[in-house]
């Protein structure tokens, strides 16, 4: 007896159809799962006896392979406890499929507990995205998985109907007819409708963030966050130990606008990878931390089946690398085509797998060894030879594609017997960072290649706003010979003038605009 | 002990025996015997053929008789059965390795019929 049910297979965030054709033959009883299945696939075997059983089936006395196809790549995860134990099901005759094409029109996805219920998997969006490209009906996935592949299914052009199944057994009476299935899939769709409206209005923002107005003086830093937040451009900030570094990193999330539809679906796909994100979509922007210990496939994805690393689950949103000249040269360079290109590739068995990767980096570093090299008060202990050698492990490439480059001292007297100025507080900062990322997302909305933010544009979009303002381009040459800056300085200088610009809420650049982003980029002695 | 241990197990078949034909069973052979091992009851009913190892411990034994039943003994079974299969052109039947366990006792035996034990 042949039958075949189609899955899906995870490979990276891109997803690939899979079938799960079975045979059962007479001999002695056996269960083979060929496909290149992992640990978790052929362990299945054990869950789908126990899942059957305990549903009232009877599991076949019968000689049991399966097959995954196609055969070559590799298979992970529990994911297909459930389309097995349905084709093993329908293989033996056990639940009617209706007419026999119903089966074709579906896909399957679920992990089974051993007594038949259903369990979330991981990845859910993908696949949502991806089943809607198949051409199929119907998807059947775990209950648990419902509400984010609804989601999911929104932002997709072909329709196909979700149908949540909380047990293996409750799947199996559904399959009878289409009727029941379209009843079905509306139904539920009403359900989590009347659900979601009412939920929505205690769905709040985390504000679990440090606030800008705790943090006392470093008023340049904080200006230099909100145009870095405004246009998504990375920072480096270099100063001595206990300036404040880390706090006004930290601090920037609190300013940057929540994600949109569209980017908390990104993002939510990229953590549904790594583990089972409950409930809905994730709103807040992400803020990665990692410590220099971390691997490169910590970093920038890895592992036999590749999964995302910092770097991606940083997309979106910011990826802070504090004590930046502590991590190892090699991992520094492997951030180059990642901020490049927004996305990393990684290749394993013949497959690439692809993980998107549009962050923000936010740099921290000592200028030196000891710490107070160019320090007001405090003399620096270190000789030039090792000021050099420090600064030659972080330079180079990568702080080449940095906008920003600050410098922060440490408070002063006066800083600490001001306190009577009130600071600006993050949510007043965050409605200007808004109005500038409004602006920016008018202005890119049929742009090509995918443009969301000022610090993402061309050099052919920098030239048009360079090229088309007088009192721009009269000034570029001036500081060209002045300060000795590069072609890619220049135009990183440019886009930062251009965020000013949107935060002042105008139109042209003007002078002002670019002498103020000269501030932003200080270029450090030993370089 | 009171009866030496071939004397309990071929009792304990015997016993086997008796409750597998009261349930229905057909039974084909017993101590069925080729070149990779032995199996005790061969039996069939409707379409299953059922290969059943009857393991017997008096009363009172640190393991239960079951319990000594492991994946080599069943690896025996196997090879046994296959052989048996092929030996008799069996091969449209469905095939279900049983374990019986008997407990002999001083009032009697009590049995356990343990179906179907490894896929």
């Amino acid at each position: 007896m042949f039958f075949k049910l189609d899955s899906i297979a995870l490979l990276g965030i891109d997803c690939l159809k899979i079938s799960i054709e079975i045979h059962i033959s007479s001999g002695l009883p056996s269960f083979t799962i060929v496909g290149l299945p992992d640990k978790a696939v052929n362990e299945s075997r054990m869950r789908v006896r126990a899942a059957i059983i305990n549903s009232g089936f009877k599991f076949p006395l019968k000689r049991i392979i399966i097959n995954l196809s196609p055969a070559d790549i590799k298979k992970e995860g529990p994911c297909y406890d459930f389309p097995i134990a349905f084709a093993l099901l329908a293989a033996s005759s056990q639940i009617c499929c209706g007419n026999n094409e119903l089966p074709d029109k579906c896909l399957f996805i679920g992990e089974l507990s051993l007594d038949g219920g259903l369990n979330p998997v991981r990845g859910i969006i993908s696949m949502v995205e991806f089943a809607s490209e198949c051409r199929k009906e119907f998807f059947f996935l775990p209950e648990q998985n419902f509400s984010q592949a609804l989601i999911a299914n929104r932002g997709t052009k072909e329709d196909i109907k979700i149908i949540s199944c909380s047990s293996l057994k409750y799947a199996t009476g559904l399959i009878a007819s289409r009727q029941i299935l379209l009843q079905k899939a509306d139904e539920d769709y009403r359900v989590i409708k009347i659900k979601s409206t009412s939920n929505a209005s205690n769905i709040n923002a985390c504000s679990n963030y440090t606030d800008f107005n705790i943090i006392k003086g470093q008023l340049r830093a904080k200006r230099a966050l909100e145009i870095a937040a405004a246009g998504m451009h990375n920072i480096l900030m270099v100063g001595p130990p206990g300036a404040g570094k880390t706090l006004l990193a930290q601090a920037i999330i609190s300013i940057l606008p929540e994600l949109s539809e569209d980017e908390s679906l990104e993002v939510t796909k990229i953590y549904s990878l790594l583990k089972n994100i409950k409930g809905d979509v994730i709103k807040t922007r992400p803020f990665r931390n990692p410590h220099h210990t971390i691997t490169s496939a910590g970093l920038s994805g890895g592992g036999a089946i590749p999964k995302p690393g910092e770097i991606s689950l940083a997309h979106r949103g910011v990826l802070f690398l504090d004590e930046f000249s502590q991590f190892p040269g090699v991992l520094i360079e492997d951030l180059r085509q990642p901020l490049e290109n927004k996305e990393i590739i990684i290749v394993r068995n013949n497959y690439s797998y692809r993980f998107p990767a549009s962050f923000m980096l936010i740099l921290a570093t000592n200028p030196c060894m000891c710490g107070y090299n160019g320090d007001k008060k405090k003399d620096c202990k270190c000789s030039q030879r090792e000021v050099t050698k420090y600064w030659k492990k972080i330079s180079g490439p990568i702080i080449d594609r940095i906008d920003m480059r600050i410098n922060i001292e440490r408070l002063q007297e006066k800083d600490f017997r001001t306190s009577n100025i009130v600071s600006e507080s993050s949510s007043e900062i965050k409605i200007r960072v808004n109005a500038a990322h409004n602006i920016q997302r008018e202005r890119y909305l049929n742009s090509r290649g995918n443009i969301n933010y000022n610090s993402e544009v061309n050099a052919e979009v920098v030239n048009k706003w360079s090229s088309g303002n007088d009192g721009l381009s009269g000034m570029i040459p001036e500081m060209v010979t002045r300060f000795n800056f590069s072609a890619r300085a220049i135009a990183s200088l440019i886009k930062v003038a251009r965020t000013i610009a949107d935060l002042d809420g105008s139109k042209d650049i003007i002078p002002e605009h670019f002498m103020e982003s000269l501030n932003f980029r200080i270029e450090f002695a030993y370089e | 002990m009171t009866k030496n241990s071939r004397e309990l197990g071929t009792s304990g078949e015997l016993k086997a025996g008796e409750y597998l034909e009261n349930d229905g069973y057909r039974i084909l052979e017993r101590n069925y015997r080729c070149r990779f091992g032995e199996i005790d009851i061969i039996a069939a009913k409707s379409n299953t053929l059922f290969f059943i190892e009857v393991k017997t411990r008096t009363a009172g034994s640190f393991l239960q008789p079951e319990e000594s039943v492991d994946h080599f003994k069943l690896d025996h079974i196997k090879n046994c059965a296959n052989h048996y299969i092929q030996q008799n052109n069996m091969e449209e039947y469905d095939v279900s390795f049983d374990v019986i366990s008997i407990i002999s006792g001083r009032t009697g035996m009590s049995l356990k019929h343990i179906k179907n034990c490894e896929i």
